[in-house]
């Protein structure tokens, strides 16, 4: 089945998530082949890394008003209800580029994405409650990965 | 005197553009009082920012100016840095930053036509109401930005922000088999950007005659992409060294990024202002697809600059053919620089227009004072003045939200690059 990881990120404080975990995923899912892909910018350029995949699962910073530190796990409604009224390039995000593959076709088939309630996103490094939920939030994944691939 | 009646409609911003900003529109009497673009992002500190650093980090930090023109950017940097240093670059390097360029024209006109103007043709809100009605055109479209994309890639090891560009040169030569393997994915793409000029050209674009100056670098013998002089079509013609004299930057209070005018006038850079200067420097194969869409080029309607980026699209694919025809691998993608007191200037055509940087550097390289001029600056005036005559002509007394789709489309036509020029919209409009 043709998968991936993709964590989105920025270089500031908690918003940083995505960045630090891809590696730590990248880790322990090596001997299963599924790329992880790491990126600045969830927008338009994460088209071509959409397309023909069967299966992607996104990690970034989530903020829902849950306590900081909260890994979360949503299907892919909750993403795409997300979906922005579409205003400039920076209002095209990660469901406006799912809405957006799905319409002409070129994928994903299943999504989730798996996040953790973030606290700042400013400065250097991730604050307490975010470094302190980021194992979870990496065996969460790797364990949603591995059970994809018992499908 | 009638009395004011204020109507303020809370419309978020202008959509469908590079970054935020509002336009206040003021109509009396059946005329349009004051017109005002509003830019309303924080001014960007990028020129005070570069103050005491190496000129080898001003490429990386300027490539961060602009996500969509990061190549643009480091061009006219780099430029300015080996001209302060009096040092020429050799021909292989010269030939691969066109290349470079001809990436960022053809990825950053893709995202413009398919994501930000198209929708605007066809009556529909987004992308992605496009993509239900053209599947097709919006691939294309996604599948050019792309291949777009993975030149940048080739030369600048990545897309976004790229990082292979240097002071000099490019800090790794690709191999030859790199080459040949992207020269072949974009052979056939050659038809894809064929169809796409046509299907800009069969847009149903309003005809809109305005008399406006168009300015552009100007490169001997071809399509310019980097120069050493700049043009205009009313006669201008000077060294780029000269641009602060000739042309003046003017802070006004209704939008933090600055007014360029041209001996006191708005002047046009950009696409068509390019298509329209160096019609005669494109190849023959690129005339005749332009030329079958029906437009009479050079053409003084703005609505034309979408299938002026289209004809661009597919001229910049064919300069990359060429390029990576010829493409030999080299041991020396860089030629050292010695650091002097000194001053410089680059001006190169980011996507949207003319990019004007100037660097004046202490004996070890330092940047002592940086002034960067991006293309939205500079078509900030004239975006006014085409709306001021624009919407006169559409009919003042229309509705609010007819009004306001007709400015955003006026000012799509400009690709404003808000972020670049710090700057989108909120339409305000107030009648007595």
């Amino acid at each position: 089945m043709k998968r991936a990881v993709i964590c989105v990120g920025s270089p500031f404080g908690d918003d940083a998530l995505g960045l630090v975990a891809a590696p730590l995923i990248e880790a322990r899912l090596s001997p299963l082949g599924v790329p992880v892909l790491a990126l600045d910018r969830p927008g338009v350029r994460l088209l071509p890394m959409l397309k023909g995949m069967e299966e992607v699962v996104f990690v970034d910073g989530v903020r829902s008003g849950a306590p900081p530190g909260t890994v979360h796990r949503f299907t892919e409604e909750a993403v795409l209800a997300c979906l922005a009224r579409h205003t400039s390039t920076h209002g095209f995000g990660l469901a406006e580029a799912v809405a957006l593959s799905r319409r002409l076709d070129q994928g994903p088939g299943r999504l989730f994405l798996f996040g953790i309630e973030i606290g700042r996103a400013e400065g250097e490094g991730l604050t307490p409650a975010t470094a302190a939920a980021l194992p979870r939030l990496v065996a969460a994944v790797c364990a949603a990965v591995r059970e994809g691939e018992r499908q | 005197m009638t009395e004011r009646r204020e109507l303020a409609i809370e419309v978020p911003v202008l959509a469908r553009v590079e970054g935020e900003g509002a336009l206040e529109l003021s109509i009396r009497d059946g005329h349009i009082e004051a017109l005002r673009l509003n830019i309303y992002e924080p001014p960007r500190l990028f020129e005070k920012l570069l103050e005491g650093r190496s000129y080898e980090e001003v490429p990386d930090a300027v490539a961060r100016i602009c996500g969509i023109c990061p190549v643009a950017y480091q061009m006219s940097a780099v430029r300015a840095i080996e001209s302060a240093f009096a040092k020429e670059v050799t021909p292989w390097i010269a030939a691969m930053r066109r290349l470079f360029y001809c990436g960022e024209w053809i990825e950053s006109h893709a995202l413009h036509i398919h994501l930000l103007a198209a929708p605007d043709f066809f009556g529909l809100n987004s992308v992605l109401e496009l993509a239900e009605k053209q599947p097709e055109a919006v691939r294309r479209g996604l599948a050019l930005q792309a291949l777009g994309n993975e030149i940048i890639r080739f030369l600048g090891a990545r897309s976004v922000h790229p990082v292979g560009a240097r002071p000099g040169g490019f800090h790794r030569a690709p191999t030859r088999g790199e080459a040949s393997a992207l020269r072949d994915k974009l052979i056939a793409a050659l038809p894809e950007a064929e169809a796409l000029v046509r299907w800009c050209g069969a847009l149903p674009l309003p005809e809109d005659h305005q008399d406006f100056e168009c300015v552009s670098v100007v490169e001997p013998g071809t399509y310019p992409m980097m120069g050493e002089r700049i043009i205009s079509s009313r006669g201008l013609d000077i060294a780029i060294a000269e641009f602060a004299e000739v042309f003046e930057e003017r802070q006004v209070p209704h939008s933090t990024a600055l007014h360029c005018l041209l001996r006191g006038e708005p002047y046009l850079v950009g696409p068509l202002a390019r298509l329209n200067l160096h019609w005669s420097r494109l190849p023959e194969a690129v005339r005749k697809v332009a030329q079958a869409t029906g437009v009479r080029w050079p053409s003084d309607n703005m609505y034309h600059s979408v299938v002026a980026r289209a004809v661009e699209i597919h001229y910049a694919l064919i300069e990359a053919i060429r390029l990576l025809e010829a493409y030999e691998e080299t041991a020396a993608p860089w030629v050292p620089l010695t650091p002097r007191e000194a001053e410089g200037c680059g001006a190169t055509e980011a996507p949207r227009g003319l990019l004007w940087h100037q660097y004046r550097f202490d004996a070890s390289g330092r940047v002592l004072r940086a002034r960067i001029v991006p293309p939205t600056s500079q078509n900030q005036a004239r975006i006014e003045a085409d709306l001021v005559a624009n919407l006169t002509a559409f009919g003042l007394e229309r509705e609010e939200a007819a009004l306001r789709q007709r400015a955003e489309q006026v000012i799509r036509n400009y690709d404003p690059c808000i972020s670049c020029a710090t700057h989108f919209l909120r339409l305000e409009v107030k009648r007595s």
